[in-house]
């Protein structure tokens, strides 16, 4: 009867102490899956703000557009009947008002350290340059564009 | 059969194949973005810049130029055949590369890596 007993006890023990540690696996796997859902999360507003910021300084370089000059600055050649990318028209980018789309927008814009635009701070903002012509000589454009 | 053992193996089966699940899903890793996709179109306006330039445009200049338009970073540029390191190189890099017609219609190669 003894050994009955000490080997029930045993068992009993021992199953105890699986039933704990599958319970801890469990609760590991669930933290983590939600440490990976926070970042994904987190991962999908960083590049939505990447995507809208990179097309949108990538637009000014590159386009021309009179309307909104904070989507196409770039210098119209009369003559030649185009637009030539990556070349700034200065005067065109002073007439520039903001740009807002929802809960994005261009917080400002600097040529050479000179700016032409200043809308204020939202909550998460991310800055990008690009080299551009102006006038004849190389300088740095610096867009900063924010989402509330 | 012994009823005890079947289910004490069960138990231990189960748990191995937790444990094996858990190793599986691994460590979270972190998104790139496109920030790659800018860097490459930074490269781009650089490698621009060089091309209307380039008939009166030095190594000097070039390192220069390449410093002020990604500072902090390292990378390699090669006019032709010729290799220009910048810094010290890295693992993983951006690069990008333009051919065109000098004034007298002869081909020019440059291309331009930038370490991450």
């Amino acid at each position: 009867m003894r050994i009955i007993d000490e080997a029930g006890f045993v068992f009993s023990f021992d199953l105890a102490i699986a039933f704990l540690a599958v319970l801890l696996m469990l609760s590991l796997m669930l933290a983590h899956f939600g440490f990976e859902k926070e970042l994904a999360l987190n991962s999908f507003e960083e590049i939505s703000l990447q995507r809208k910021a990179v097309f949108l300084i990538d637009s000014m370089v590159k386009n021309r557009n009179e309307r909104q000059p904070l989507l196409g600055a770039a210098v119209l050649d009369r003559e030649k009947g185009r637009v030539l990318s990556n070349e700034l028209d200065l005067s065109l980018l002073g007439q520039a008002s903001g740009f807002r789309r929802e809960s994005f927008f261009v917080s400002s814009v600097s040529v050479a350290g000179k700016n032409f635009l200043f809308e204020g701070a939202g909550e998460n903002c991310m800055g990008l340059d690009r080299l551009v012509l102006v006038q004849g000589s190389f300088e740095k454009l610096l867009v900063v564009a924010c989402e509330q | 059969m012994n009823s005890n053992g079947f289910w004490l193996s069960v138990e231990a089966i189960a748990c191995l194949a937790l444990l094996g699940l858990l190793l599986v899903t691994g460590v979270p890793v972190e998104r790139q973005g496109l920030l790659d996709l800018h860097l490459f179109k930074k490269e781009n306006d650089l490698l621009l810049a060089w091309a209307k330039g380039f008939d009166g445009l030095t190594e000097l200049e070039m390192r220069q130029m390449f410093s002020e338009a990604f500072p902090g970073k390292a990378g390699e540029i090669f006019v032709g055949r010729k290799r220009i390191v910048v810094g010290k190189p890295g693992k993983e890099s951006v690069a990008t590369s333009a051919k065109f017609f000098g004034k007298g219609l002869e081909l020019h190669e440059l291309r331009l890596v930038v370490f991450k």
